[in-house]
């Protein structure tokens, strides 16, 4: 008998906030935090634009949440552990009464520590020669581009001793780490699993790949319209940052203790379109596979899913290649989902920004409301779904699914429902 | 649901020690010392390594695959053919849903990730190469062994320092029993012995800083570190139902945990679970291949645990130190492991470690007797560990 899987524990980081009401209220006001990047354009870069969260302060962070000693480990990290922490403290966990043994973590990033080696780089390398010249930088040169260590960090503080690994999966990664913890959960193989994602991309290496393979916003108008998934005019996506985590927990382990259920994981899926690295290609038969197989795990019908919390991610073909697939999964009940975007605001914080996604649901559940795709003023006639222009809007949301799709062709699934008692 | 039998019906490899596992298995036997000087222009504090030699990647990836990928990625791909050619495994529209791909990598694409800095600094922001975008990032090693072989089942990558593919494993292992695949890839790679690379992997603190070929020595207090070395490795895992042939060897138990604090304890519980879930005792053990890595401070960890575990052995315990001829292949390391195992099972033959005197009056390089069930280990020094028992395959 497989076990249910609830969520106990929020904590995100984020341009729009750095608590889950924040967040939620922001999202729900509908406001983009998308805006004009100096350094970008001095670059040369043909995106000018990217969200950043301009009001982190590590210094008041780390000690509110006890992490002195990792002053010089990458953003990446930083964000990562004061999410995982907001999100434990969310939890009302409390490590005197768990069973160490049955609570593990399970942390997701793209590209982790990238401007920590540009900045070793750039360190190191010498005008004349061409050549690095070594000196010694520390261990955190190390720890930024092993994704294990925000895991272990929070792994040995919070005295999990079950499952700890980081994945890497590109921008479905958030999605896929919660998937995993509940697979663990769900399997009996532990009770309490926090994923955790994390993402600080923004290096002029970041910005220049992207760029050379044209996947970064290069839209017009006001620098905060510039994300814009759905719309006719919509041309790449907007970088971003941030982390979000939750904590997925055995439904009988959160009872016994009372904890405050934010919902439901009922379903997970994920594939490979084994077609090409970036490029959606076809009328998405890969993703709707993806999204049969997660609707037949959590056992629902495709009527019950009331909102979408889509990929979304602005670029030409994503958009497109979504609305394809929601149209050809849901059928004439694609046209009754409410369908959004936290990227038309949030911009693409790779890995994390499914995590994003998946918190965003969770305020929809508990508001009964859904939050709009921002900036969406000129439809493009072939995504002609409801994406919630603009103005959010008061719906019952009992159940809900995320989509994901990223680099390396990977597709991401996940069903969420409002707890109730008897499923 | 952990009752699938679950067998290894293919592997490969391409390591210092052989791009092929005869070669492979042939040098270890003969103790061979597969790594020397790298002859790194930058300035780097690690100047001895173990490469991959005699290796052409276009002899298993078309060129194209070739010029838009990272070294990375080549030994991945490389160790995948030569793993599904073994298992006599090709992919096709029945099976594409029911095949995944599980994949450690610690820490991408070193080469291109240097070339793009170059371009970006020394040349322009427009001269950063269009691959760099798909190449550099861990994932690619997964994505382009799912264009290539057209497999689109649930697949995931790991990066986790020295477990990297020990996590690819076990979380594979967790796939095939909880039917969410029938068939797995499970491999890792690494590529790091380049300036940035190197100097990179230097700041973990456990890399040999020696200047010459001075010798890797697991579980002996005066090794100089660990050896870091490149290359991929491989293997094909299927649930016996479903499986086209008998197998090499069968995965027979698999534990992990994260002991950051008395990490001994840890080390004990996760090879006790493992022995357990594998319906075994301490004395079924015939051979164990342990994280030993050259590191001391890691290594009398290992030694610590096992002591505990097998004191009360009434023989002495079979060990063998495959890393201490080819290094440390961080993302590849737990996976060539692993068919150590299998190539110890199917010649019932181990390598002889020159230092076994030197060692805990525990081990033996010598066999006593059959090996029926191997004790593979790996770790890392924050405490996350993983257990696997590769066993015969029972009738």
């Amino acid at each position: 008998m497989n076990k249910r899987v609830v969520i106990t524990g929020v904590g995100v980081v984020s341009a729009n906030g750095q608590d889950i009401h924040s967040f939620w209220d922001n999202l729900f006001s509908g406001k983009s935090f998308v805006k004009y990047d100096k350094h970008m354009d001095e670059l040369g870069a043909k995106s000018k634009v990217n969200c950043t969260i301009d009001d982190f302060n590590w210094f008041d962070l780390s000690k509110r949440y006890g992490y002195s000693g990792y002053d010089q480990e990458a953003r990446f990290i930083k964000f990562s552990l004061i999410a995982g922490s907001k999100a434990y403290e969310n939890s009302k966990l409390n490590i005197d009464e768990y069973d160490e043994n049955d609570c593990g973590i399970i942390f997701a990033s793209a590209i982790g520590g990238t401007p920590t080696f540009e900045n070793v780089y750039k360190d190191l390398i010498e005008e004349d020669t061409g050549l690095l010249r070594y000196k010694s930088i520390g261990k955190y040169f190390y720890n930024a581009g092993m994704l294990n260590h925000p895991a272990n960090i929070m792994g040995e503080k919070y005295k999990f001793r079950n499952i700890c690994t980081a994945i890497s999966t590109g921008c479905t990664g958030g999605i896929d780490a919660l998937g995993m913890a509940y697979d663990i959960i769900r399997n009996g193989d532990a009770k309490v699993v926090m994923a955790n994602a994390s993402e600080a991309p923004l290096a002029d290496i970041t910005y220049a790949t992207l760029d050379s393979i044209g996947a970064l916003c290069i839209a017009k108008g006001p620098y905060e319209t510039r994300s814009r998934p759905f719309d006719l005019s919509r041309a790449g996506f907007v970088i971003g940052e941030g982390a979000g985590a939750v904590i997925l927990e055995e439904l009988d382990h959160a009872r016994e203790r009372k904890a405050h259920i934010f919902g439901e994981v009922l379903g997970y899926a994920s594939k490979n379109n084994a077609i090409h690295m970036t490029d959606l290609v076809g009328d998405g038969e890969v993703l709707v596979k993806t999204i049969d197989q997660a609707i037949e795990q959590a056992d629902i019908s495709k009527n019950d899913i009331d909102y979408v919390n889509a990929h979304g991610s602005s670029t030409k073909q994503n958009d497109l290649y979504e609305t394809k697939a929601l149209k050809k999964a849901f059928g004439k009940h694609a046209y009754e989902l409410s369908i959004s975007s936290t990227k038309s605001m949030l911009g693409h914080s790779l890995a994390s920004a499914s995590m994003m996604g998946v918190i965003a649901i969770l305020g929809s559940m508990k508001y009964d409301m859904v939050h709009p795709t921002a900036n969406l003023k000129n439809k493009d006639p072939e995504c002609d779904l409801n994406y919630i222009p603009n103005i959010s809007q008061s719906k019952i949301v009992d159940k809900a699914m995320l989509t994901a799709s990223g680099f390396g062709g990977i597709h991401s699934v996940g069903i969420f429902s409002k707890y109730k008692e008897v499923s | 649901m952990k009752n699938k039998k679950l067998i290894v019906t293919g592997r490969g490899l391409i390591n210092p020690a052989g791009n092929s596992l005869n070669d492979f298995w042939n040098h270890i036997l003969s103790e061979k010392i597969c790594y020397g000087k790298l002859n790194i222009k930058d300035d780097t504090p690690i100047k001895v390594g173990a490469r991959v030699k005699d290796f052409n990647p276009v002899s298993y990836i078309s060129k194209r695959i070739e010029v838009k990928t990272d070294t990375f990625t080549h030994y991945f791909l490389a160790s995948l053919s030569i793993a599904m050619k073994e298992a006599g495994l090709t992919i096709h529209n029945e099976n594409e849903d029911e095949v995944g791909i599980f994949y450690g990598n610690n820490s991408g694409g070193w080469r291109i990730c240097e070339k793009g800095f170059d371009e970006l600094f020394t040349q322009s922001y427009a001269m950063v190469n269009p691959w760099q975008a798909t190449a550099w990032f861990p994932t690619a090693g997964e994505g382009y062994a799912s264009i290539i072989h057209g497999i689109k089942g649930y697949s995931k990558t790991f990066v986790a320092d020295r477990v990297s593919s020990a996590a690819a494993v076990y979380h594979g292992i967790a796939s095939l029993q909880n039917s969410r695949n029938k068939k797995i890839l499970v491999g890792g790679s690494e590529a790091p012995l380049t300036g940035l690379g190197t100097i990179c992997y230097n700041e973990n603190g456990s890399i040999s800083n020696a200047i010459s070929e001075e010798l890797c020595k697991p579980f002996v207090s005066d090794s100089p570190g660990i050896v870091l070395s490149e290359g991929g490795a491989a293997i094909v895992i299927e649930t016996s139902d479903n499986a086209n042939s008998l197998g090499i060897a069968q995965i027979k138990g698999y534990a992990t945990n994260y002991y950051a604090t008395n990490q001994v304890e840890g080390v004990v519980a996760c090879m006790n679970r493992a022995i357990w879930s594998a319906d075994l005792e301490t004395a079924d053990i015939d051979l164990i291949i342990p994280e030993g890595n050259g590191d001391w401070e890691s290594d009398r960890i290992e030694i610590e645990a096992m002591r505990a575990l097998f004191i009360h052995r009434p023989d002495k315990l079979p060990i063998a130190f495959p890393k201490c001829y080819f290094g440390h292949q961080y993302g590849a390391a737990a996976v060539s492991d692993v068919i150590c195992a299998c190539m110890a099972l199917e010649y019932n033959a181990i390598p002889q470690y020159r230092f076994i005197d030197e060692i805990d009056e525990l081990f033996t390089d010598k066999l006593t007797s059959k090996i029926n069930n191997v004790l593979v280990n790996s770790r890392t020094s924050a405490g996350v560990n993983y257990s696997f028992i590769i066993s015969r395959i029972e009738n």
